[in-house]
C-alpha cells in the first residue's frame, strides 16, 4: 500500500486494489493505441464487456478483478 | 538525461524488439507521459512487475488502470509502469518519462534509496500473482524485452531487478530472478536472441526444468537419485541435499561457456525442446527419449570412451572429470575433449 505522505518520486501502484469504479473509468478514458505502422490498435477488444463479464463471474461464484 | 534522449533510448530499444519479432504497440501520448517533472533516465535498472490481473482480464486488462493510475484516499497518480507485457506477450510502451512503480526501497547498486522511479524503466506484466503461468511467448517476450533494455543502456543483466528484490513489501514477480537474469544475460551475450537462449522460455522456473530434465535424459523422478552422481554435477545439483547449484545457471567451461540450459537446448536444437517440455509436464516421457535417441547414444559413445581411456590410470574424480570434458566437448560440437 503507498502512503500518500511520501514524496511523489517514492510512490508505486497497487494494481490489485484499484476498485471496480476506477477501473470502468480508466477503461473509459484510455487513449489510443498504435502498432508499428501508426495504425489503431484495439488492446480494449477483449475488455469491451467487462461489466458483463463482472456480472457472469458473480453468477458463476468467480471472483473478478480488473 | 533529457527528455529528447529518453526518447531516443526508448525508440531504440522498441526498434531492437520489433527486430527480434515482437510486436511492440504504443500508446497515443507515450513520449510525453510522466508521473513526475524532474529528469528522467532509464538507464538505472529496468524493474520487473507482475500487475496481479485477474487471469479473466485478457491481454490488457491493466493496461488502462495502468496509464491512469489511482485515486481515492491513497491516490498514485498514472502511470504506473513505462511497459506493459501483455499474456500473449505482446508489449505495450506506456511512457517514457518517470512512471509510479518502484516506490520506496533500495538501494541497490547505483540506485539510490527510495528513488527508483526516475532512474529505472517499469515493466508490468499481466499475471495474477497467484501461481498463473506465464506463456512461453511472454516469457521470450520478458527475457528479449529485458535484454533489449541492457543493450541499448549498456547494462549488464545484474541491472534487471524484480520488484520484490527493491523492497520487502512485494512479492512480484513470482519468478526466479537468477534464472530469468540468466537468460537475460545470454540474449546480451549473443547480441539478440537466439534458439538456445528461448529454450529457457518453455518453462517458468528452475525445479520445472529439472523435472524435465530427470524424466527425459533420466527416465526418473526427482526422488529416484540411485545412479545419478554423474548427472547431478552436471547440472549443479548437489549430491547430499539435492539443491539446485548456482552452476546450474551460470558458465560452464566444460560446454564452451554455456550454461546447462543452453547446452541441453544445443544438444536437442533439432526438434528437442517442445518433447522436453512435453515430459517435462509428463505428457510423454517415453517419446522424448526415443526421440532423442541418437543424440543421447553419441554423447554415452563418448562419454564411456573417456571414462576407459581415463580408467586406466586415473581414479574415479579423474574418471568423472573426463567424463564431463567429454560429454561437454560432445555438447559444444567438438570432436575430442
Amino acid at each position: 500500500m503507498s502512503d500518500p505522505t511520501q514524496a511523489p518520486d517514492q510512490l508505486d501502484g497497487d494494481l490489485h486494489s484499484l476498485s471496480d469504479d476506477e477501473y470502468f473509468e480508466a477503461l473509459a478514458a484510455m487513449p489510443a493505441v498504435r502498432d508499428a505502422d501508426g495504425s489503431p490498435v484495439d488492446v480494449t477488444g477483449d475488455v469491451q464487456d467487462r461489466r458483463a463479464e463482472k456480472a457472469a463471474a458473480a453468477a458463476a461464484g468467480q471472483e473478478w478483478t480488473p | 538525461m533529457s527528455a529528447t534522449l529518453a526518447v531516443d533510448f526508448y525508440r531504440e530499444w522498441n526498434a531492437l524488439m520489433r527486430s527480434w519479432g515482437h510486436t511492440v504497440v504504443e500508446v497515443d501520448g507515450c513520449e510525453s507521459r510522466t508521473a513526475s517533472a524532474r529528469a528522467y533516465d532509464p538507464r538505472g535498472g529496468f524493474f520487473e512487475h507482475h500487475d496481479a490481473s485477474s487471469r479473466l482480464s485478457g491481454n490488457w486488462g491493466s493496461l488502462p488502470s495502468i496509464i491512469a493510475g489511482r485515486k481515492g484516499s491513497a491516490p498514485v497518480p498514472g502511470p504506473l509502469s513505462n511497459l506493459q507485457f501483455a499474456r500473449d506477450g505482446q508489449v505495450a510502451l506506456v511512457a517514457v518519462g518517470t512512471a509510479n512503480h518502484g516506490g520506496v526501497g533500495g538501494p541497490r547498486g547505483a540506485l539510490p534509496a527510495n528513488d527508483a522511479n526516475r532512474f529505472t524503466c517499469g515493466a508490468e506484466v499481466a499475471n495474477d500473482g497467484l501461481g498463473e503461468a506465464y506463456s512461453p511467448e511472454l516469457t521470450r517476450a520478458l527475457i528479449h524485452g529485458e535484454a533489449a533494455w541492457a543493450i541499448v543502456a549498456g547494462r549488464t543483466a545484474e541491472y534487471v531487478i524484480g520488484h520484490k528484490e527493491w523492497t520487502n513489501r512485494k512479492i512480484d514477480p513470482l519468478v526466479d530472478m537468477n534464472l530469468r537474469r540468466a537468460a537475460v544475460a545470454a540474449v546480451i551475450a549473443n547480441r539478440g536472441p537466439q534458439q538456445e537462449d528461448d529454450f529457457m522460455a518453455l518453462f517458468n522456473n528452475i525445479e520445472e526444468f529439472q523435472v524435465a530434465v530427470n524424466r527425459a535424459v533420466l527416465c526418473r523422478t526427482p526422488a529416484d537419485r540411485e545412479g545419478a552422481w554423474l548427472w547431478d554435477r552436471v547440472a549443479g545439483i548437489d549430491d547430499k541435499t539435492g539443491a539446485v547449484s548456482a552452476v546450474t545457471v551460470g558458465p560452464l567451461s566444460e560446454f564452451g561457456g554455456r550454461n546447462l540450459p543452453q547446452a541441453l537446448a544445443y544438444l536437442f536444437r533439432e526438434d528437442g525442446s517442445p518433447l522436453l517440455l512435453a515430459a517435462a509436464r509428463n505428457e510423454d516421457p517415453a517419446a522424448f527419449v526415443e526421440a532423442m535417441r541418437p543424440a543421447l547414444t553419441e554423447v554415452a559413445r563418448s562419454a564411456v570412451a573417456a571414462a576407459q581411456q581415463a580408467g586406466a590410470s586415473g581414479d574415479a574424480e579423474e574418471i568423472a572429470e573426463a567424463v564431463v570434458a567429454r560429454m561437454g566437448a560432445s555438447l559444444v560440437g567438438q570432436s575430442g575433449a
